[in-house]
């Protein structure tokens, strides 16, 4: 992976391209979680970014990390365009079906996209609190308060 | 109870070919094809007969090559192309709506891409760069060449 970074720098589009499959299945979870109906064009703009900043990354071991970070902020960023904010407790309770316990989709749509980064990051990605506080440039108490109140919603809604 | 299964974003191959038209400067383009998918990529994808007849800088094209990738998605293959009697070898990766060609030494690229554009539509994009040193001073010279190819595909297509 490191000397595949290393073409992509350098500018090499087979590189570039093969870059973008080996981290499509990880950056397609975050920005499918977090962006939901907009997941695919933060993907798209997730890459994008990636390339137009890949030479600022000096240590390509830490790629993971840093696609991580983008793959956030273009989902947050997606996800607010295409859906202007509505606070989870101004939204009336959602008609889900959760016996059938697929829909996370729609239990995850009644977040907000910073709960469901907070949610994603530390749940799905298995960061520590104060790692998400990092990569969402917010305060370690913001993350324990949206977490909070992110699982609160989800695991509710999940096993009612 | 049912694990979450968390939703998932994907990147089609109109996309993945956005994403390097962005970070590779060239000529780039996008269009409708009013042919349904499996048949508009069943004939580009015939790389011998498809770029000879939209391409106007390529005579013949000969495949001398091809074997599956390792991973078992794509298709690698070799194949020769002239122009005006010069023979060219180029390398490229063939998979379901997706083909990447390279000239040796990075001295030129072509991609194509298409999807599904509901069932009886398809839509097409086509990338070439020079994706060295300068490349980007020939980007007028190469979206006029890919304006004419997509001309050419969009006529070509409905005979098909």
């Amino acid at each position: 992976m490191n000397e595949l970074v290393r073409a992509a720098q350098r500018g090499d589009p087979l590189a570039m391209d093969a870059l973008v499959r080996a981290l499509t299945p990880y950056v397609g979870r975050i920005c499918g979680a977090v962006a939901l109906d907009r997941g695919d064009d933060a993907m798209q703009e997730t890459f994008i970014a990636v390339f137009a900043n890949l030479r600022s990354l000096r240590e390509p071991a830490a790629l993971h990390s840093w696609v991580r970070s983008i793959a956030v902020r273009e989902s947050i960023r997606q996800a607010r365009a295409g859906n202007p904010a509505v606070e989870a407790a101004d939204r009336p309770a959602p008609d889900v079906d959760v016996a059938n316990a697929l829909d996370v989709r729609a239990v995850l749509a009644e977040l907000t996209p910073e709960h469901r980064a907070v949610l994603v990051l530390r749940d799905m990605d298995g960061l520590s609190e104060r790692d998400v506080a990092a990569r969402l440039g917010v305060p370690e108490g913001t993350v324990k308060s949206r977490l909070h109140r992110a699982r609160t919603e989800f695991s509710g809604r999940w096993h009612r | 109870m049912t694990e979450p299964r968390w939703p998932t974003a994907a990147l089609d191959p109109i996309r993945r070919a956005r994403i390097l038209a962005a970070a590779v400067p060239g000529g780039f383009a996008e269009v409708v094809l009013d042919v349904p998918y499996a048949r508009a990529w069943a004939w580009l994808s015939n790389l011998e007969t498809s770029v000879p007849a939209f391409d106007a800088q390529v005579d013949t094209l000969s495949i001398v090559g091809r074997q599956p990738d390792p991973d078992g998605v794509g298709e690698h293959i070799v194949f020769t192309a002239t122009n005006h009697r010069v023979p060219i070898r180029f390398t490229a990766r063939l998979e379901d709506g997706w083909c990447l060609m390279r000239a040796p030494g990075r001295a030129f690229i072509v991609v194509m891409a298409a999807k599904a554009e509901g069932s009886d539509r398809t839509r097409y994009a086509q990338l070439e760069a020079v994706p060295r040193p300068g490349g980007r001073f020939l980007r007028r010279r190469l979206t006029r060449d890919v304006r004419h190819d997509v001309d050419g595909i969009r006529k070509l297509v409905n005979l098909s």
